[in-house]
């Protein structure tokens, strides 16, 4: 184990220095933004799925900008370049079989920034 | 001369770690007495308006997963309908000059784009207002 536990491990998807840095290093409020994210997430990529079924382009671009915002908070930047692709595509209207590959790398990704941001907070306890 | 009462701020915002994100930042890092009061979709601010907030800081993209719902620019203007002494700054992830203008054509008085800067430039947009006295109606 390293010398600071708490610290994300390299090679994780999640860097919560920047959250961590916004909140001043208060962990109950660094917290209640977690539990937020981790409510949120599952909904959206719900929300992309059935988007992706119906084949809505419009609501695939609108959940891939929306949830740019709160994966950089996360510092997941590296679903940053995929939800940017699904939003173009989206906004294009076209390639679902392109939407499809990416949503897969997406559902992977935000599974994996899940179970880290579980594990961070475990740590607050 | 300040008021007593909280600084009644509104963020509007239809994501929810964002919006969370923001008001425990403002909540942590502004020094004067402040009133947070969230919402999801630009229609229940305008229903609150009669609450008298100073500072709205509102999306942009308020349309992007509920397409009924309008966006940042329309209820920027029906907010500077209501009462245009209110401070309203507006978000957008993208620079977009085009949005930029837009939003200061119609009376906003900050535009500030979703980057890693964001959270200052808004604490600085709201301690400007507070500390020239735009609150004051």
């Amino acid at each position: 184990m390293t010398t600071n536990e708490s610290k994300i491990d390299k090679g994780n998807v999640c860097d919560l220095n920047y959250l961590s840095e916004l909140m001043g290093g208060k962990k109950h409020l660094i917290e209640e933004i977690m539990d937020v994210f981790l409510k949120q997430v599952p909904e959206e990529l719900q929300s992309i799925n059935d988007a992706i079924e119906k084949i809505n382009y419009a609501a695939i671009k609108g959940v891939a900008h929306t949830m740019k915002s709160s994966v950089s908070i996360m510092g997941i930047s590296v679903l940053t370049p995929i939800l940017q692709e699904m939003e173009d595509l989206g906004s294009n209207g076209t390639s679902i079989e392109k939407i499809k590959e990416l949503n897969r790398k997406l559902i992977l990704l935000c599974n994996q920034a899940i179970e880290e941001i579980k594990i961070e907070k475990s740590k607050f306890i | 001369m300040k008021k007593t009462q909280p600084y009644l701020i509104f963020l509007v915002e239809d994501n929810k770690t964002y919006l969370k994100t923001l008001k425990n930042y403002l909540n942590a890092h502004l020094k004067f007495n402040v009133s947070i009061k969230t919402f999801l979709n630009g229609e229940d601010c305008i229903k609150s308006l009669n609450l008298f907030p100073e500072i709205i800081i509102l999306d942009y993209f308020l349309n992007e997963k509920t397409k009924d719902s309008k966006n940042g620019i329309e209820i920027l203007k029906t907010i500077k309908n209501n009462n245009p002494e209110i401070s309203v700054i507006i978000l957008s992830v993208q620079d977009n000059m085009k949005v930029a203008t837009d939003t200061m054509k119609y009376g906003a008085f900050d535009y500030v784009s979703k980057n890693e800067n964001a959270f200052i430039r808004i604490q600085n947009a709201i301690n400007n207002i507070y500390k020239y006295g735009l609150w004051l109606h």
